[in-house]
Parts: structure tokens; C-alpha cells; sequence
């Protein structure tokens, strides 16, 4: 008998745990009981620009900015390629921001973790302009509840791409640039509808595929005809490894490219991440470019 | 078989001639530097290159089925291709000069080749041409894991897992056409020569060794001779595979012919292959490029199946 009263109440107690769970995850969590899971770079970078760099719980392997994330050893660093879900539900997150690119990815894993910690997930979309990534950065400020840290951020980024937009305004000549975002034999550029190159337009530089789509792997021979007048290679690479590798490149030894003048050497970190450090990247080429 | 050759050589000519003047660019708007650049820097490297690894694959194809009496050898059933493209990786993550690519490859792929003899001759005495393929195979197998450790650890010394599996011409230069070139042509004279040997051992150990071949040494020979050029271009391509079995089985399927002419037509056929497959690669759905390994495994392996089902490729022991 006594065995039977505890098993009854033992489950009373489960479903009061249930019910009492369920009802915590309807109310809004309180601001400063944040607990924020940001699984790219770019919206990490976001976050901690708006201040809430305490709130974050979790990054990705791959987020490498501020140093103040790298150095933050209770920060749990997840691998966003090889999710570890067990890692993720024991964290107990409050918000997790993902990402479109990697949806394909993780998306079942967060969809079981979030119902398993009643988290709520927001999957930014990819950005194809600047005007993106105002969009991308307004909704982290919706789901976080934190409107108007993002309306300034945003103001902020505005006015740092306006005030190198104007910088280079002077001296616009017409420069068709290439993008080379992976080296030879897989060359992969940015096509028209990227952040990418809208971003360039603001500083007056023209792709050299604009009329491709998203981010396509082209021929050495399809650079070689339409022969841009710069690099811009967000590779990575080290300067002289870089000039290597374009030289090795069939075709390329002939064409204005191989220069050493206009080859742009721009960190990934600054010019591939559609974040706050956008016009840093922006910077960066036009002073390449231009000086 | 001359004439054959002669025919076969003019259709190998004109078809690179074509396929000098289609690819993703429109030569018929460019500036007269930018079509030189394109076509003697960019599309003439990867002919040359094409026609080279073609006959070279089929070559050693040819001398592989020929020793081990097994219709459906050739580097990539043998194991010795993984094992080369796993050579190329490990060597670019270790700080060797750039000759320890194509050697790291040889050492690997002759290994995988011993291991995988020792292993089937162990397992079946009767040494059929399943076992043998089968060890080859699954080794093969087990070199892409490892070769997918290594990727991982070192990500920016290597190039993607894609590029190693399915090999592309796409970064032809003419030191490496050169290099592998002249390798399969030494290797293709020493084959050659080889010729009377090589058909005796067709006949079986016994007969061969009783009409005075040295089997036991002129095999490993053999094999290691036309292992070499294959194993350097893989090295540099990323993995292509089946080529050494489909040409000279198919022109075996058509007519029976001794080593020396099906050597010959096997290096003119793989050349001719390659070059047609590695065009329509590069141009059919440009300006995105398939990689020549993977038109090659599109192609090859329908081919692959229709010789077996016609029982070209079983055992003729």
C-alpha cells in the first residue's frame, strides 16, 4: 500500500513539475535571466554589440570576436557542425540565434532542444545587402527584447558606411573587382546578390560577376575574360602565399590581378560576416583600393 | 593496327583541337591577349594534361589485368589510388618540399598495392579476381577515412575532401603535364618492350616460366613500372578511377589483340576518353565546372556494368 501511495504521489509530482515547467516557458523571461546561445560568428558579433555580451552562454568553435569570447573560459564553445545536443539542452538556454546557412545542419537538433528546454530558437535569414543585415539585427533585437540597443547599433553601422561611402566618393573611377573568397582549383566568388557586393557598391566598386547569383564556383577562364582590375581576396591567405597561389593559377600570371598593386589582401572576419563590422571591412578595401 | 592507330591519333588531334576552342569563355569577344592567355594558359595545359592521364590510366590498366590475370584491375579497384590521394594530403601537411607530393603518392599507392596481393593471396588460394578486387575496394575505403582525419586536422593545408575523391584538371600547369608525361612515356617504352613477356605470362605461370620468363621477378617489376606514372598524376589530379579497366576491356570486347597493339590503342583510347569527357565537363554547365573525376565515374561505370553483364570482365582462368 505504501508502495502504491508513493508512486501515486511520485507522478502528482511529475505532472506538477510538468504543468509548473510549461508555465514558466509561457511568461517572458526576465532581461538579466537571459541565456543566449549564438551559433555563428556574426550574430555573436551582433549580440556583444548591443551589449548583452554577459547574457551569452554558448558560442560557436568558429567565433573568434571580441577577444573578451576567446578568452571567457565559462563560455561553452560548441563545434555548430557537429552540434552536441546534450552539451546544448544541458546549458539550459533561454534564446538560441541560428543561422539559414546552416538550418540544413542543425536544424532538427535545435527544434529537439528546444523542446526540451523550451528555448526559443530565432534562424537569422541569410543577408543579401546591407539593408539585411539592418533586418537581421533588428529582429535579435525583437527576440531579445532589446529594440532600441539594436536601432542604435544600426544607426552606428549606417553612419560608419556612410562616412567611408563619402571618403571614397571623390576618387570614383570605375574599378571592376574580384572577389575570391576560395583559392585555385576551387574558385569561388561572390555573385551579385550578396551582402558582399552591395557592400562594395558603397564604396564605388563594381563586381566583376555581378550577374551571378549567390556565392558560385567559377573558371579560371571566366576571371581570365573578364579580366578585373583588382583582387579582393577574403581567403585568408598570408600576402605572399596569396600572391603564390594567384600566380599558380592558369591564366592568371597574364592579368592585372597578379599584380601585387591590386591584389587586396581583407580579412574574412571583416568583409565575409554579415555584422557590425561591415564598414570595418569596407575600410579596409577602399583604403586597398583606392590608396 | 597501324592504320587503326593513325585514324585514332588524327580523331585524338581533332577533337583536342575542338576542344581548345569551346569552354566557359567566348573567345570570338575577347582581346587578342586575353584568347592567348586563355587558350595557351588556361585550355591547352588541361588538353595536354587530359590526353596524358587518360593514356597513362589506361596503360597501366592494361598491364595490371594482363600480370595479375584479372580483367578488372587497375589502380582504383587495387587500392592504389585512395592510397595515392592520401600520399598527395600527407604530404602538403608536412613542410616538404613540393617533389614530396607526387613521391609520398608512389610509396603509398605501391603499398596499397603489396598489401592488398599479400592479403588476397593469403585469403584465397585459388587467388580469384573477386578477392583480390574486393581487399582493393575496401582498402580503398579505409584510406578515404583516414584521408578524411587528415582534412579534418589540418583543413587549410589541404584542399576539400571533394577534390581528392573526384579528380580535376583544372589546375594544369606544364611542369606537372611534363613531369607525368615523360614518366608515362618511359614507362610506356619499358612496357613496351616488355611486350613478349607480358603476353607469355597471359598463358599462365607455368608455361610462361617454361618458356623463360622470370616470373617471380619480371611480375613485381611490371606492376611497379606502370604503377608509377598513374600514381604521380593522381597525385596531382585527386582521384580518377576506372579508366584502366573500361578502354582496354572494351576494345578487348570488340577484338581479342595481343599486349603490344592493345598497350597502343588502350594509351590512344584513354587519351581520346579523357580529353572528351573532361570538355563536356568543363563546358556543359558552365561556367560551373564538373570535375573530371566525377564525369569519368558517370561514364565509366554504366560502361562498367554493360562488360560485366556481356562477361567481359570474369575470370578467364
Amino acid at each position: 500500500m505504501n508502495n502504491k501511495l508513493a508512486v501515486f504521489v511520485l507522478s502528482l509530482l511529475f505532472i506538477l513539475a510538468g504543468c509548473n515547467s510549461v508555465e514558466e516557458g509561457v511568461e517572458d523571461t526576465p532581461l538579466e535571466n537571459q541565456r543566449i546561445v549564438s551559433l555563428i560568428p556574426s550574430n555573436t558579433e551582433i549580440v556583444v554589440e548591443m551589449g548583452l555580451e554577459h547574457r551569452l552562454v554558448a558560442v560557436s568553435t568558429e567565433d573568434d570576436y571580441p577577444e573578451s569570447i576567446v578568452d571567457n573560459t565559462d563560455l561553452m564553445k560548441l563545434n555548430a557542425f557537429e552540434l552536441d545536443e546534450e552539451a546544448l539542452i544541458s546549458l539550459e538556454p533561454t534564446h538560441i540565434l541560428a543561422h539559414e546557412s546552416a538550418e540544413s545542419v542543425y536544424g532538427d537538433i535545435l527544434d529537439r532542444v528546444a523542446e526540451a528546454t523550451e528555448a526559443e530558437v530565432l534562424v537569422v535569414d541569410d543577408a543579401e545587402s546591407i539593408e539585411d543585415i539592418y533586418t537581421s539585427i533588428t529582429n535579435i533585437g525583437e527576440f531579445l527584447n532589446e529594440k532600441t540597443a539594436a536601432e542604435r547599433l544600426n544607426e552606428s553601422i549606417e553612419r560608419d558606411i556612410n562616412i567611408q561611402s563619402s571618403i571614397f566618393e571623390d576618387r570614383a573611377e570605375s574599378i571592376d573587382a574580384f572577389v575570391h573568397i576560395s583559392p585555385q582549383p576551387e574558385l569561388y566568388t561572390a555573385g551579385g546578390n550578396t551582402f558582399i557586393s552591395d557592400a562594395l557598391s558603397e564604396i564605388y566598386i563594381d563586381n566583376a560577376f555581378e550577374d551571378l547569383e549567390g556565392y558560385p564556383a567559377v573558371s579560371a577562364e571566366d576571371v581570365a575574360e573578364r579580366n578585373p582590375d583588382t583582387l579582393i581576396s577574403i581567403v585568408g591567405m598570408e600576402d605572399a602565399a596569396l600572391a603564390e597561389s594567384i600566380e599558380n593559377t592558369p591564366g592568371f600570371s597574364e592579368l592585372a590581378i597578379s599584380e601585387a598593386e591590386n591584389q587586396c589582401n581583407i580579412s574574412p572576419d571583416l568583409l565575409s560576416r554579415p555584422g557590425p563590422r561591415i564598414a570595418e571591412g569596407l575600410k579596409a578595401v577602399g583604403r586597398c583600393v583606392y590608396e | 593496327m597501324n592504320r587503326h592507330a593513325a585514324v585514332l591519333f588524327l580523331v585524338i588531334l581533332m577533337t583536342a583541337a575542338l576542344s581548345l576552342l569551346i569552354g566557359s569563355a567566348d573567345l570570338f569577344e575577347l582581346t587578342r591577349t586575353q584568347w592567348q592567355n586563355i587558350i595557351f594558359n588556361i585550355r591547352l595545359p588541361r588538353v595536354l594534361s587530359a590526353a596524358v592521364l587518360g593514356a597513362t590510366l589506361a596503360m597501366s590498366g592494361v598491364v595490371f589485368q594482363v600480370v595479375l590475370r584479372n580483367p578488372m584491375a587497375d589502380s582504383f579497384t587495387l587500392g592504389m589510388a585512395n592510397a595515392a590521394v592520401l600520399g598527395s594530403a600527407a604530404a602538403v601537411t608536412t613542410t616538404l618540399p613540393l617533389f614530396a607530393r607526387p613521391l609520398f603518392s608512389i610509396i603509398a599507392g605501391l603499398l596499397a598495392l603489396f598489401i592488398v596481393l599479400a592479403a588476397a593471396r593469403r585469403l584465397d588460394t585459388a587467388y580469384r579476381p573477386e578477392t583480390l578486387i574486393i581487399i582493393g575496394v575496401l582498402l580503398g575505403a579505409m584510406m578515404s577515412g583516414v584521408l578524411y582525419i587528415i582534412v579534418l586536422i589540418a583543413p587549410a593545408q589541404t584542399e576539400s575532401i571533394a577534390r581528392y575523391m573526384f579528380g580535376s584538371l583544372s589546375g594544369s600547369s606544364y611542369e606537372v603535364l611534363l613531369l607525368t608525361a615523360a614518366l608515362a612515356l618511359l614507362s610506356g617504352i619499358i612496357l613496351h618492350r616488355s611486350g613478349r613477356a607480358l603476353d607469355l605470362l597471359n598463358l599462365g605461370d607455368a608455361r610462361a616460366y617454361s618458356l623463360g620468363v622470370d616470373v617471380k621477378k619480371v611480375r613485381p617489376l611490371l606492376l611497379i613500372t606502370a604503377s608509377i606514372p598513374p600514381l604521380v598524376a593522381i597525385s596531382f589530379t585527386g582521384m580518377v578511377a576506372l579508366v584502366g579497366i573500361i578502354v582496354p576491356q572494351m576494345i578487348l570486347y570488340f577484338r581479342p589483340l595481343m599486349f603490344r597493339p592493345l598497350l597502343i590503342l588502350s594509351a590512344l583510347y584513354g587519351a581520346l576518353y579523357i580529353i572528351i569527357v573532361d570538355t563536356v565537363g568543363r563546358t556543359i554547365i558552365a561556367p560551373i565546372q564538373i570535375p573530371t573525376g566525377v564525369m569519368v565515374m558517370i561514364s565509366a561505370v554504366p560502361l562498367f556494368i554493360f562488360l560485366m553483364y556481356k562477361r567481359v570482365l570474369v575470370s578467364r582462368r
